[in-house]
């Protein structure tokens, strides 16, 4: 049955007005933020009441202050004429299906180096792995399980890198790994290797750093509203993130504070692997664009690393041109990621072993197999 | 002994007359434009020859947002021109095929099969196919393209494959082939020569 228009129609009207007021709303509240952060921007207070608002309730999930005062705008920084590593790495995977001829998971990760005024070619290492048939995980738990070989990967290539040069280990999304989610329950190992990568890169003092574009997160927010009703009761307006903020806060090219983080998995970590994390502006005179950067606490608190970082990365973005984004970590993502040509022929190679080995070659489920009659036939795509 | 030449790519599409070629090679090594390639006997059809006519390299959006961007990098440039995938389309022309060691210069009798492997010719290869000059017929009736600087290109290529293996006079024999063909023709006569003279296919 195809989309029914006509009801959507009129569905669609409404939800053009509520947009308009939503916009409305939000841009309200993010003027009132704004004013909150520059009225808190000249006190040396704020992690004292910070503190003291947190005792109350330590696990709250928001920002902390750091040394810079939080209503700063650092300019762009001139991008020192010397070579600089950037290994980044990004994976992809096959996610086990039972509706497949044969269901399996793989895990595909690809790091790019590339060495900032060199002139060299851009060096690419892909790692693939077969996942064991008696223990294939969840779609949730093997995005973790692929987020943990990414880290890993990037740590093991940084570790066997060359220390003369100054080495970033980026990478897409969030460094910080989600371990609250059920499907983590029970999972030590796979915490345990995430952490030990964030620390050999910090023992071979090379800075990670997690690129989220468009963040939808709001710990800046949650912080001005701790400081601004001196209770960790929620009040801040729903729908509201720190990208509303900062896109009004910072000019194009420029970054905010360096953040600490408060959470529960946060405090659980060693004191130089806690995140911290900047926004900056990539976007343009008039359309601003924030991202957000995420950085270990040791690298937060050199005197180089942030500024060192935020102009590496507006140089990589500027690479893209009308639509920034870094340009190593787009090729970590294409030469990480598994096409469905390469997943079928990856199927094939694992049947024609299985024929190899005496079994009779298995087929789709029933299901699947009318799906693909469907959409061979083009009645719906 | 020969060294082993790899294939540079897949044929994704023919008629009786070309085939279209889908090539992931380095840019570096994409075979030139007039060179023979060959495709193996197979599935019951002979060893077909031919020559390339056209070269694309296809873009995608991603390469095209970083053109439009200022100050690209000598790494960025390399990384493109080096590491990535991009699909370079090869057309290649029919001028003949061999059946039983004979080699005919006529169209094949049918079209390759899809996703055949696609060779360049080795020196030994173009000159026993080219020995003999008749499929320079086929090669100067290949329309939409500038016949006299493929005819040029393809001669002078051809020439240094007999000269390596000790054949001087067979460029001679080649463009006299030529004058023949274009006998009726001389607009399109003196248009070739001018080609054929500007490639230098003597020195």
């Amino acid at each position: 049955m195809p989309v029914n228009y006509e009801q959507l129609q009129i569905q669609l009207k409404d939800a053009g007005k509520t947009l308009r007021l939503r916009h409305d709303a939000f841009s309200r509240a993010a003027d009132q933020y704004g004013s909150m952060l520059r009225a808190e921007g000249g006190r040396d207070d704020l992690l004292e009441r910070i503190d003291a608002v947190l005792a109350e309730k330590p696990e709250t999930r928001c920002a902390l202050p750091g040394t810079e005062a939080v209503d700063i705008s650092r300019p762009l920084p001139a991008m020192p004429p010397v070579q600089i590593r950037l290994l980044a790495c990004d994976g992809s995977q096959i996610s086990p299906s039972r509706h497949d001829e044969i269901s399996f998971g793989l895990i595909n990760t690809a790091v790019v180096e590339l060495i900032v005024h060199s002139g060299l070619t851009p060096r690419i290492i892909t790692r693939t792995r077969l996942l064991p048939f008696d223990d294939l995980p969840s779609e949730s738990l093997l995005g973790i399980q692929r987020d943990a070989a990414e880290k890993r990967f990037l740590a093991e290539t940084a570790a066997a890198s060359n220390r003369d040069i100054t080495t970033f280990a980026l990478c897409d999304g969030p460094l910080e790994l989600f371990t609250d989610t059920p499907e983590m329950q029970g999972q030590e190992l796979l915490k345990a290797e995430y952490l030990e990568a964030l620390s050999q890169l910090a023992e071979n003092r090379i800075p990670a750093a997690g690129y989220i574009d468009r963040p939808r997160s709001d710990p800046v927010l949650r912080m001005l509203e701790l400081l601004h009703t001196g209770s960790a009761k929620e009040e801040k307006t729903p729908g509201t993130d720190d990208s509303m903020l900062f896109s009004r806060i910072l000019a194009p090219g420029e970054r905010s504070a360096v953040f600490g983080m408060n959470s529960r998995l946060n405090r659980e970590l060693n004191a130089d692997l806690r995140l911290c994390f900047f926004y900056m502006n990539i976007g343009r005179p008039g359309h601003p664009y924030i991202s957000r950067v995420e950085l270990p606490a040791w690298a937060a608190a050199d005197s180089v690393i942030p500024d060192l970082l935020h102009a590496v990365l507006i140089e990589q973005c500027r690479v893209l041109g009308g639509h920034p984004y870094p340009f190593i970590l787009h090729r970590a993502h294409e030469c990480a990621v598994v096409t469905f040509a390469e997943k079928e022929e990856i199927k094939r190679m694992l049947i024609r072993e299985m024929t190899v080995n005496g079994l009779t070659p298995p087929e789709k489920s029933n299901k699947q197999i009318a799906k693909d009659l469907v959409q061979v036939s083009g009645i719906r795509l | 002994m020969e060294e082993k030449i790899s294939y540079i790519g897949r044929m994704l599409s023919a008629n009786s007359r070309e085939c279209v070629i889908s090539s992931l090679t380095p840019q570096q090594s994409i075979p030139a434009f007039g060179s023979m390639l060959r495709i193996p006997t197979g599935s019951g059809q002979p060893e077909i020859y031919g020559v390339v006519t056209d070269i694309t390299l296809e873009e995608d959006g991603f390469l095209r947002q970083i053109a439009s961007s200022a100050g690209i990098s000598e790494e960025v440039i390399r990384d493109a021109q080096e590491n990535r995938n991009v699909p370079i389309i090869i057309r290649m022309a029919f001028i003949g095929y061999m059946e039983e060691d004979r080699v005919l210069h006529l169209l094949p009798p049918r079209p390759p099969v899809t996703l055949t492997e696609i060779y360049p010719c080795t020196p030994g290869e173009i000159c026993g196919f080219t020995r003999k000059l008749g499929y320079l017929r086929l090669l100067m009736n290949i329309s939409n393209l500038p016949a006299g600087e493929l005819l040029a290109i393809h001669l002078r290529n051809t020439a240094r494959a007999h000269v390596q293996l000790g054949d001087n006079d067979w460029a001679q024999r080649a463009v006299a082939e030529v004058m023949d063909l274009y006998a009726d023709a001389p607009n399109a006569l003196i248009a070739v020569l001018g080609a054929i003279g500007d490639a230098d296919i003597f020195e």
